[in-house]
């Protein structure tokens, strides 16, 4: 969270979104502790949290690397010309 | 009939639309992509009215683990709402993506559909959530579909930051409901909830979910995505956005906070709070856009804002015991829901029939379309009238039935500060669609060619829609009512 609120660079925010998305996978793994492992509902959660974040992730590069064409940098402040 | 049936439906005409796409370049034939997504969405569409309320799992054979479907007759009445605005975009696309609709516009429109109707029947936080980003991912797709002008791409890139962390919040919501209860399933987290009873840790789940799914409904101090990707988006998907998209969330913070998690008095405030201003804040900015779209994406804000204010009438009502004023106010949500999204994708389609003329979404290149182009003219009054709910359009109905919800009991002074803010609000809202009404009929501009029939007929279905609705308000009325009792599960 401190990272998407703070960082000015894309690839920066793009990975401060897997920070957060592997939090929850954690959060998932952590709350489905048993005695003997992992319940399986939990590893499902998170095998399936994993593969639609990949997807996410591929399209947010995708529009990182069209952002960069367009102007010419990465700095998140430079690209603010949508305000209001 | 069941809704992995009318899923599978969906899923497969995008991978059609896909082959579809090859044959195209092959044949050199336009828009064939676009009419096998519209009959696939045309079918799916025609067998939502024949789905039984029950409890599906999404597997047929073995049953999933939390992979649960539920139709009742809420979201069954939503569903085919909702593929009919789907239906209205697609078959508008057909002239207005003339140029830039290659097959992949028409994949993403049916993904995302397929999406969103899933998110709806979901009965589970986790397969809510898969859907949920299938629908947001072809979303993210689709608005920055025009990549190579720079506004789509940045939009895009906002949408997909802001939803993302929206939709995990969500999930991570789901994940603490999960430690407490071991599962993720709405009706086993009811039973199991309320065994455990309040605590404050719930406080919190709630607070992360009101957060979470307001995020991805544009609720204000989470919305700074929408007034961007509405815009840059090409106007068939900007009706699918304003009128589909941001409902599904409210659809299920509804379900979540009124018939899953254990009561808090906080949240009505919270929700009489962040609606009201979504409403304040919504309706200021729609008044000093300069473009038309955007001023339509500010306004779907405010209308995010009324909604929220009527679903914490309602859980103040139920609170309080009263719950015929609870029913009231629900329905009137919902009322406004389905107006809303009816009329303002019928005005996101019609204003894209004038920027498609015009080649700019300035109010001052647009201003007289209204009268050049009769036809979207008077569509676009329809759809102006009903938003602003003058009293025999059906848009007067919700309104009315979230204010009597808010209004039963004013002892409370945050009440009384919401009615009033709601009120000003409907008032305000109803001058700038009479001002764009106003600049719309403007006796100026040049000379514009009235939008070919194929644009027309759609917007033309959802006026009549309006038309219907407001002739016959009880039957809305009545069936949403109905479906909100089955909700509440009172009598």
């Amino acid at each position: 969270m401190y990272c998407i609120a703070s960082k000015r660079n894309l690839i920066k925010l793009v990975m401060g979104l897997e920070i957060i998305t592997t939090s929850v996978n954690l959060s998932f793994m952590g709350m489905g502790l048993r005695e003997n492992g992992v319940d399986s509902l939990a590893q499902m959660y998170v095998a399936l949290n994993m593969a639609v974040s990949a997807a996410v992730l591929a399209l947010a590069l995708g529009f990182v690397a069209l952002l960069y064409r367009h102007y010419g940098t990465l700095d998140a402040s430079k690209i603010a010309r949508l305000r209001w | 009939m069941n809704p992995q049936s009318l899923l599978l439906i969906l899923a497969s005409t995008g991978v059609v639309t896909i082959v579809a796409g090859f044959l195209e370049e092959r044949f050199k034939h336009r828009n064939l992509s676009g009419y096998l997504a519209f009959a696939g969405t045309a079918l799916a569409f025609a067998l939502s009215f024949k789905l039984e309320p029950d409890t599906y799992n999404l597997a047929r054979g073995a049953p999933l683990p939390a992979a649960e479907l539920r139709v009742d007759p809420l979201s069954k009445f939503l569903g085919a709402l909702f593929l009919a605005v789907f239906l209205a975009a697609i078959a508008h696309s057909f002239s207005y993506m003339r140029e830039e609709g290659e097959s992949g516009y028409y994949t993403l429109t049916v993904l995302m559909a397929s999406g969103l109707v899933g998110a709806l029947f979901s009965n589970d936080l986790f397969t809510f959530f898969c859907f949920w980003e299938l629908a947001s991912v072809s979303g993210y797709a689709l608005v920055g579909y025009r990549w190579w002008y720079w506004e789509p791409a940045e939009a895009a890139f906002k949408y997909l930051l802001a939803c993302t962390v929206g939709a995990l919040t969500t999930l991570y919501a789901a994940s603490l409901l999960y430690g407490v209860a071991g599962t993720t399933n709405l009706d086993a987290l009811r039973t199991a909830l309320s065994q455990v009873g309040g605590s404050r840790a719930f406080a919190a789940v709630t607070a992360l979910l009101i957060v979470g799914l307001g995020t991805t409904a544009a609720v204000v101090p989470f919305h700074t995505w929408l007034p961007d990707a509405h815009p840059a988006a090409p106007s068939p998907i900007s009706a699918v956005l304003s009128g589909v998209v941001v409902n599904v969330p409210l659809y299920m913070l509804a379900r979540l906070l009124l018939t899953v998690l254990p009561r808090e008095t906080g949240v009505s405030y919270a929700l009489l709070a962040l609606g009201s201003l979504s409403s304040i804040v919504g309706n200021a900015a729609a008044l000093v856009q300069l473009d038309a779209k955007r001023f339509l994406a500010y306004s779907t804000i405010a209308n995010v804002g009324y909604m929220l204010v009527g679903l914490g009438a309602c859980y103040r009502a139920e609170a309080a015991g009263a719950a015929g004023v609870a029913v009231d106010a629900l329905t009137g949500v919902f009322v406004q829901l389905v107006n809303h999204a009816v009329s303002k994708s019928l005005l996101f389609l019609c204003v894209g029939n004038a920027v498609r003329e015009t080649g700019s979404r300035l109010f001052t290149s647009l201003e007289g379309y209204g009268r050049r182009m009769p036809a979207t003219g008077a569509l676009s009054l329809v759809a102006l009238l009903n938003l602003a709910g003058i009293p025999p359009a059906a848009g007067y109905y919700g309104k009315a039935l979230i204010t009597a919800g808010l209004a039963y009991n004013l002892q409370d002074p945050a009440a009384l500060a919401a009615l009033a803010a709601l009120e000003a609000n409907f008032a305000l809202a109803a001058g700038y669609y009479a001002y764009f009404a106003f600049r719309a009929f403007r006796e100026r501009g040049r000379a514009l060619r009235e939008a070919p029939l194929s644009m027309l007929a759609p917007e033309a279905a959802l006026a009549a829609f309006v038309a219907a609705s407001s002739v016959y308000p009880s039957l809305l009325v009545e069936g949403v009512r109905a479906g909100v009792k089955a909700l509440l599960g009172s009598p």
